[in-house]
């Protein structure tokens, strides 16, 4: 048998043949490997595109969409943060984001200690009622969300969208905390009971500083979707004083379009994104490991 | 101390997402402008109207299943490809899957508005690309009604196909070598190891991401509301049941507000969602490959 498989081997045709079906399936490889780069390319041109753009001046970005600016406009950038408000906006969505995320973790990371970790009556139902929210399209809560808030005197307020922000991103985070905690060995906790430390202790000293992995996967998830929202910011804030980063963009675009002033564009979309590409680049790690972590299940 | 630890999360949840929820449902039972006290309980009437409003059934067929069925088969076709040059050892793995996912992370407005560079008209870079190579007679106003929703899945399919494509690849890393050398030896071809180990393999990560995918583009807002979406008439293709719902109850220059009717629509929105997540589980019902 040995023998036949060199015999197989060395015949010219079969090398021929196997050569050329490695020619074939390497072709598509190829392809794919081309189609790849031209993806990402394409997505680093577009975004360096926008940065050399809003620094261009609107008649060099007509004649030429192409070409480089000759010199840097910083002046965009002055123009819509200061006349088109952007600044404002900036500092409320910082506000609130920022509000919303130390808010949630400082709620969630003890309820989701006492679910995860602690026997009492009703633990299953309750976790079970706090997981239920991820199923529910938050949509569906827009008209109920928007007169709850209205008998609050809480519309145009960021207080108001802050809390709403943190009720909504309750049952993912709390999901996603008490995954973790149940993976902690209890021997730590019960040295601390033997040792003395009262339950409310152990948990801060002990077991908090252990879930640290958690809170930040929890609050950069958070972060990112709550500097992104747009839907609720919309509905609940209808004063242009209020507005968040994302009605901002979207009410500055609308004016673009009359003005034509599209540089300036560019620059508000800049000023959006760069934040978000820093707090990518910083952590863009622990971001595809918790994404790892919420999908495939170890 | 348990209690101490559980009220304050248990009453902002009770008070601004459950009692909104269960609020939700009752609202749609409800003909209801808002501003004023008088609801007119009319039962299963804005279901019924629904079903008769024309545009609610442009709306539901030819946006949000566009974007579900036609976009999901693109976006995981894709991911999928790309997957299969990642899984390889080509060099700078990691920094080809930070710029494939980054688009997933920019702020839903600034890619509609990225596009939309990308889509104008007079200056935009397709019709100057276009221009550029000679093919002046393909230009075109993308934004414009008859195209505007495949510009909007072009642009939907650039910005989720890396996040889609990450968890993939998060799944095929879990594969042992072993078992595809283990294939390679017994003569298995590469659609063979990635179809008869492979996908097996990583099903549950599938069916995953795929009623995920089914859930956000449901709910898929500000792309669609970004262009056009905004503005009195909104053209036929650039709605979806989103957006729809949201001019319904909220939009700007709506003369009606109509607050049941809209949140009918919600009601309809979660049902599809809960639709599509039994579907897709019946469908994938079988069991992942453990190794």
């Amino acid at each position: 048998m040995g023998n036949a498989k060199i015999n197989r081997n060395s015949s010219p045709s079969l090398m021929y043949e196997r050569g050329m079906r490695r020619v074939i399936k390497s072709v598509p490889g190829f392809l794919v490997k081309i189609f790849l780069n031209l993806w990402c390319g394409f997505s680093l041109f577009a975004f360096l595109w926008i940065l050399i753009g809003s620094l261009k001046t609107n008649r060099e970005l007509f004649e030429n969409v192409w070409g480089f600016f000759q010199a840097p406009q910083w002046s965009n950038y002055a123009n819509v943060w200061n006349n088109y408000h952007l600044n404002t906006y900036f500092i409320n969505s910082l506000l609130v984001v920022l509000g919303a995320v130390f808010g949630l973790i400082a709620i969630c990371a003890p309820a989701s200690y006492v679910l995860s970790r602690i026997p009492f009556k009703f633990k299953e139902a309750f976790s079970r009622f706090f997981t239920f929210g991820m199923g529910v399209p938050y949509q569906l809560l827009l008209v109920p969300l928007f007169f709850v808030l209205f008998s609050l005197k809480l519309i145009n307020s960021l207080v108001g969208l802050c809390l709403v922000y943190i009720a909504l991103s309750i049952p993912f985070t709390i999901f996603l905390m008490m995954g973790f905690f149940k993976t902690l060995p209890s021997q730590l906790e019960e040295a601390a009971y033997i040792d003395g430390c009262s339950p409310i202790k152990t948990f801060f000293k002990i077991m908090l500083p252990l879930g640290r992995p958690a809170l930040v996967t929890s609050g950069i998830f958070n972060l990112i979707w709550l500097w992104n929202e747009f839907l609720l910011a919309l509905t609940l804030l209808t004063k242009d004083s209020k507005y968040t980063l994302s009605i901002g963009l979207y009410s500055l675009q609308g004016s673009m379009q009359y003005t034509g002033d599209w540089v300036s564009l560019f620059a508000g979309f800049t000023t959006v994104v760069v934040p978000t590409f820093m707090v990518y680049i910083l952590l863009s790690r622990t971001i595809m490991e918790g994404l790892t972590m919420g999908a495939v299940k170890e | 101390m348990i209690i101490l630890f559980l009220l304050p999360v248990t009453v902002l949840y009770l008070f601004f997402f459950i009692y909104p929820s269960i609020r939700a449902f009752y609202v749609s039972l409800f003909d209801w402008s808002g501003f004023s006290n008088d609801m007119d309980f009319i039962g299963l009437g804005n279901f019924i109207e629904l079903f008769h409003d024309s545009h609610f059934w442009s709306v539901v067929m030819n946006n949000t299943f566009i974007i579900i069925f036609i976009g999901g088969i693109i976006i995981f076709t894709i991911a999928f490809i790309l997957c299969g040059v990642l899984t390889t050892d080509i060099k700078g793995k990691k920094f080809y899957r930070a710029i494939l996912f980054f688009p997933s992370v920019v702020n839903p407005v600034a890619v509609a508005i990225l596009w939309s560079f990308i889509y104008n008209k007079q200056w935009g870079l397709l019709n100057n690309l276009l221009r550029v190579i000679g093919l002046e007679n393909l230009e075109k106003a993308w934004l414009a009604p008859d195209t505007l929703i495949w510009s909007i899945l072009v642009a939907l399919v650039w910005m989720y196909t890396g996040f889609y494509c990450v968890i993939l690849l998060a799944a095929f890393d879990r594969v042992p070598q072993g078992l595809i050398e283990a294939a390679q030896l017994e003569g298995a071809n590469e659609l063979k190891i990635f179809f008869k180990i492979k996908i097996p393999m990583i099903w549950d990560v599938l069916t995953t991401a795929i009623i995920l995918w089914c859930i956000n583009a449901v709910k898929e807002f500000s792309l669609l509301y970004a262009w056009g979406g905004g503005v009195d008439v909104p053209p036929p293709g650039s709605q979806n049941l989103a957006t729809y719902m949201y001019m319904t109850a909220f939009g700007r220059r709506v003369t009606i507000y109509r607050m049941g009717y809209s949140t009918a629509m919600g009601v309809v929105m979660f049902l599809l969602i809960v639709t599509f997540v039994i579907i897709v589980s019946l469908l994938a019902k079988r069991e992942t490959i453990e190794y």
